[in-house]
Formats: C-alpha cells, sequence, structure tokens
C-alpha cells in the first residue's frame, strides 16, 4: 500500500492544485486514485457522492482493492488493467448470457461464463465476442442455454 | 487494457466453474493413508530382517551410537533412551487402507527435553520454536515409555515388496540423517561424514535436483490430472524453481494451495549438501494458539486431540521438514510447512514424486482444516443435550 507523506502547513498563497497537477507527472490516475481514497479515509467524501461524478460502487472498490494490494506504481496499473478486463468481459458474458437465455446468476452462468473463457484462453483470442461465434461454429455442444436462431 | 491483463483475466474467469466443483477437487492428492497393523499380524521376522538390513548400511560408528533394538519390534519398540537425549530406532509394521501391501516404516528419532514441569503454553511455543529452527524433521510432542517428551521425527515409508534393497537404503539414510542432526554443532561426527561421502559419491552421474527438472515435474504433475483440473492448476517459474498453484474450496470459499519448489545448489546450501527446499502454506491466518495448534497437530503431535490424525509420517513419509506457525502481524499467525529434500534422496524419490508428495502433504493438511472449519460453521453452535 501506499503511504501519505506526512502532512506540513500549507501557505493560504500556496498554489495546491498547480502543485498536485506537476506531481502527477507521468501518472495522473495514480495520483486521482489517491487522492479519492485519502478523503475517503478522512471522511472528506463519500460513495455515493463519487456515484454522481459517475464512479459506480464496484469501480471504486476496484480502484481502492488494487491501490491495496499494490507495492509499486507498475503494479498498481496492472491491477487497474486487470479490474478493466474483467469489467469489460463481465459486460459482454452478462450480455451473451442473456442471448442465450441463462440467468446471469448460478452455476449455469458460471458454466457458460467458463467455457467461453477457456476457449479464448487456449486459442488465444481476447475478443471474447468472437470466441464466442467461434465456439457456436465449432463446438456449441459446449455452450449451456440456448442458441438464439439467426434472423438471416 | 494490456494484451496481458486481458490474458490474466480470461484465465480467471476460465477457472471459476472448476473451482466451485469440490467433489473433483477433492480427488487431489487423496494420501495413501497407512495403518498400523496389530501385533497379531505382523511379520516379526520380516521386520527384523528390515532393521537388520537398515543397519548394515550404515557405518560402523554410526551404528555403535544407536542401541541395539528391543526383543519387539511392533509399535513402538525403543531403543537407547538415554538420560536426556538419545536415539530411538522404530521399526512399525503398516498396511495401505485396502490391506496390501504390506509397508514398511522406520522412524529415527532424538529426544530433546523432557516436558513434565511444563506448562501447556510453553511447551507449545518451545515446539513451535524448534520446528522454526530445524529444517529437517518435525518436533512432536509424544508420550515414549510413560513420559511426555518433545521428539525430534524423521521417517521412511516404502512398499517393502517394491525392492528391500532401494528401501533399506533409503532409511540407512534417514537414520543417518538423524544422528547427524544430534551431533554437536560445529564438530563433523561420523554420521555427517557418511552422508557426505555418500553426497560425494552420488555426485557424478545425477547432478541432483535443478531449476529445470523442478519445472518438469511440476509439468508432468499438471498434466497426470484430468483436462478440467489440470486447466486449474497454475504453475509460476519461481526463484530457482516453480510455483505450484492448486484452487481450493474451502467453507464456501475458494482459495488457493501453494506449494513452492526452490533448487538449491551444493554451493549454496549452509551444510554443502544442496536439494530442494519446499514450501507450503495453509490458506488462512489464525490467531497465535490457534495457529500453534494447527501445527502441531499436522506434524502428528499425539498430545493435540483430533478426530482425523493423518501425518506427514503417513502421507509423504521420505520429506524432511514440519509445520510451523509465524507470527505476520500483532497476535496472527501464519500456519506453513516448510521442509527440504537433498539431492542424494533422488536415487528414491522420482522429481515427479516430489512434486506430487509435497503437494499431498500441503493438501492433506489443508483438507483437514477444512473440514473442521466446515464442521464448525456448521453444527458448532449446537449444543448437544447431555
Amino acid at each position: 500500500m501506499f503511504h501519505a507523506e506526512p502532512s506540513t502547513p500549507i501557505d493560504p498563497n500556496y498554489d495546491l492544485l498547480a502543485r498536485m497537477l506537476a506531481d502527477a507527472g507521468d501518472d495522473p490516475v495514480l495520483t486521482l486514485a489517491i487522492v479519492v481514497s485519502k478523503m475517503l479515509e478522512h471522511g472528506r467524501t463519500t460513495p455515493e457522492a463519487l456515484a454522481r461524478l459517475g464512479i459506480s460502487e464496484d469501480e471504486l472498490l476496484a480502484v481502492l482493492e488494487a491501490l491495496e494490494e499494490s507495492d509499486t506504481p507498475e503494479e498498481f496499473n496492472a491491477a487497474l488493467d486487470l479490474q478493466a478486463a474483467l469489467q469489460h468481459y463481465n459486460a459482454i458474458l452478462v450480455e451473451i448470457a442473456n442471448e442465450r437465455g441463462v440467468p446471469a446468476v448460478g452455476g449455469t452462468y458460471l458454466k457458460l461464463r467458463s467455457a467461453i473463457a477457456a476457449f479464448a484462453e487456449r486459442n488465444d483470442v481476447l475478443d471474447l465476442r468472437i470466441a464466442y461465434r467461434l465456439m457456436l461454429a465449432e463446438c456449441p455442444d459446449q455452450l449451456p442455454g440456448t442458441t438464439p436462431t439467426s434472423k438471416d | 487494457m494490456t494484451p496481458e491483463a486481458c490474458k490474466h483475466a480470461l484465465a480467471m474467469i476460465a477457472r471459476e466453474y472448476v473451482l466451485t466443483r469440490r467433489e473433483e477437487l477433492d480427488t487431489l492428492g487423496t494420501p495413501l493413508v497407512l495403518r498400523p497393523a496389530t501385533p497379531e499380524e505382523a511379520n516379526l521376522s520380516r521386520l527384523h530382517q528390515i532393521a537388520a538390513d537398515v543397519f548394515r548400511r550404515l557405518p560402523d560408528d554410526v551404528v555403535e551410537s544407536v542401541p541395539p533394538l528391543a526383543e519387539s519390534t511392533i509399535p513402538p519398540s525403543i531403543g537407547g533412551v538415554g538420560e536426556d537425549s538419545g536415539l530411538l530406532l522404530w521399526v512399525v509394521d503398516l498396511r495401505a487402507p485396502d490391506g496390501a501391501p504390506w509397508v514398511g516404516f522406520l522412524c529415527g528419532t532424538l529426544y530433546a527435553e523432557h516436558e513434565a514441569e511444563m506448562a501447556p503454553e510453553t511447551r507449545s511455543t518451545t515446539i513451535n520454536n524448534l520446528n522454526l529452527n530445524d529444517a529437517a524433521a518435525a518436533w512432536v510432542s509424544m508420550e515414549v515409555a510413560g513420559e511426555r517428551l518433545m521428539v525430534r521425527l524423521c521417517s521412511a515409508a516404502h512398499p517393502v515388496d517394491e525392492g528391500l534393497e532401494s528401501w533399506s537404503d533409503l532409511a540407512a539414510y534417514m537414520v543417518a540423517v538423524a544422528v547427524a542432526a544430534g551431533e554437536a554443532e560445529g564438530s563433523a561426527g561420523p554420521a555427517s561424514t557418511y552422508l557426505e561421502l555418500l553426497h560425494i559419491s552420488q555426485r557424478g552421474d545425477d547432478d541432483g535436483y535443478s531449476e529445470t527438472s523442478l519445472c518438469f515435474a511440476a509439468s508432468a504433475f499438471r498434466d497426470s490430472f484430468s483436462e478440467n483440473l489440470a486447466r486449474t492448476v497454475l504453475l509460476d517459474d519461481h526463484l530457482n524453481g516453480v510455483e505450484v498453484l492448486v484452487p481450493f474450496f474451502a467453507a464456501g470459499e475458494v482459495r488457493a494451495l501453494l506449494t513452492a519448489f526452490e533448487a538449491v545448489s551444493d554451493e549454496d546450501s549452509p551444510t554443502g549438501v544442496g536439494g530442494v527446499k519446499i514450501f507450503g502454506q495453509l490458506f488462512d491466518s489464525l490467531p497465535v494458539p490457534e495457529a500453534h495448534r494447527w501445527a502441531r497437530a499436522f506434524n502428528g503431535d499425539d498430545d493435540v486431540p483430533d478426530d482425523d490424525n493423518d501425518t506427514w509420517t503417513q502421507t509423504t513419509a521420505w520429506l524432511f521438514g514440519s509445520w510451523q506457525a509465524l507470527e505476520v502481524s500483532p497476535g496472527m499467525a501464519s500456519v506453513f510447512y516448510k521442509g527440504f529434500v537433498p539431492n542424494p534422496l533422488r536415487r528414491h524419490v522420482s522429481d515427479v514424486e516430489l512434486v506430487r508428495g509435497c503437494v499431498r502433504e500441503v493438501w492433506v493438511s489443508a483438507n483437514r482444516y477444512r473440514l473442521r472449519k466446515e464442521f464448525d460453521s456448521t453444527i458448532g453452535g449446537v449444543d448437544v443435550p447431555r
């Protein structure tokens, strides 16, 4: 976890914003994450207030977890990337489940998720939509749920 | 999103489903639990033959330091009970759960301290400290000849009918290690010299365990599972070896079972004899007294009540090491396994069997903990009317 520097008295004429922007350097996302985390820690903002800015509770949790688990900026960015990838894939998998009439909870959904992700991983396909289409063509029997009929 | 992050995310999602199938995971590492034969069943002459064969392989001055076996070698038979410390040698007849094949079991032990006056907490801490500082054996509390003592265990088990020659060699090696460990620090005794010579004589066409051989063995271990389960086992190059990460389903949560293997060269080994360092960890951190209790239970301490007392001596008996508790934050400790397999054992323990046996050891212990945890969380609050 990153540790904040000890606080020092602030000169009223000191341009804190300019200093922060300058310090953000090559990693403004990390700086922003630390600021948000510290504001939450000190009760200067709430998850509800951040939701009004469009930061969902899940996204906030992902950022805080990444911050907590990382010891270096590189690890933090890798953790954020992973969270982003997971969210991206989760959204696609929910769409696919809906198309196949599978409720997005429970064992059947888990099996569908794992089957598509495993196929994608095995064949080095990073786009889950493409992986899904390939599975429909090559091995539809491995997909739980009902294959939607083509509109063509 | 980087391609690496996408691949990592896919791997995580791909493993979610398999991780939840406990019945399949439970088949991993099913231990060969041996049960001691009753005196009526045991083949006395066979046991005497084994013991004699083991001694024949040891140098004379080591044999002289080991008093002869007692008349009966049916468990436990004790020789060499000294005033303060000494070597115990037990020859125990065991059977596999299906009744066959017969398995010989030898356990070289050293007394440490009598613990009659010790408070239970002090005893627990002392035993844990001994295990933290002794890389080659497990210290346990055990009642021997009516006295409660701290005993150092290292052992060897092998299906006797699969080659007495090889088994006796291994057992003799274990005895020599037990004796060498009891020799005064800094002065190499006969057992140390014997082990050193044995090691030198066995080098040449075999350089011992290596990073490459461990990685290869870990891959073979993973491939030995069904396709679904094999996909859940993660391998990761680690230091001079490999980490094996096996998914684990405990009390409704998915945990990872970690076992790491690190090859140590002769030059890097403090004793001059290289081998493989093994590290395994229980998936929870626990309050310190609880962590001590579990570490002692895993080591086979007979002072820790447990319904299911399988120990490493029954599952991975050629492994030198012990379960220990290490404080990781105030009041909380991690329970981990630290072991070492010296290079001369490579003649007896193949690389794949090394990986399988060590993962199995960590699995068996974690499984015991998991079962107890599930039991407690399910009916732990029920008051049984008396």
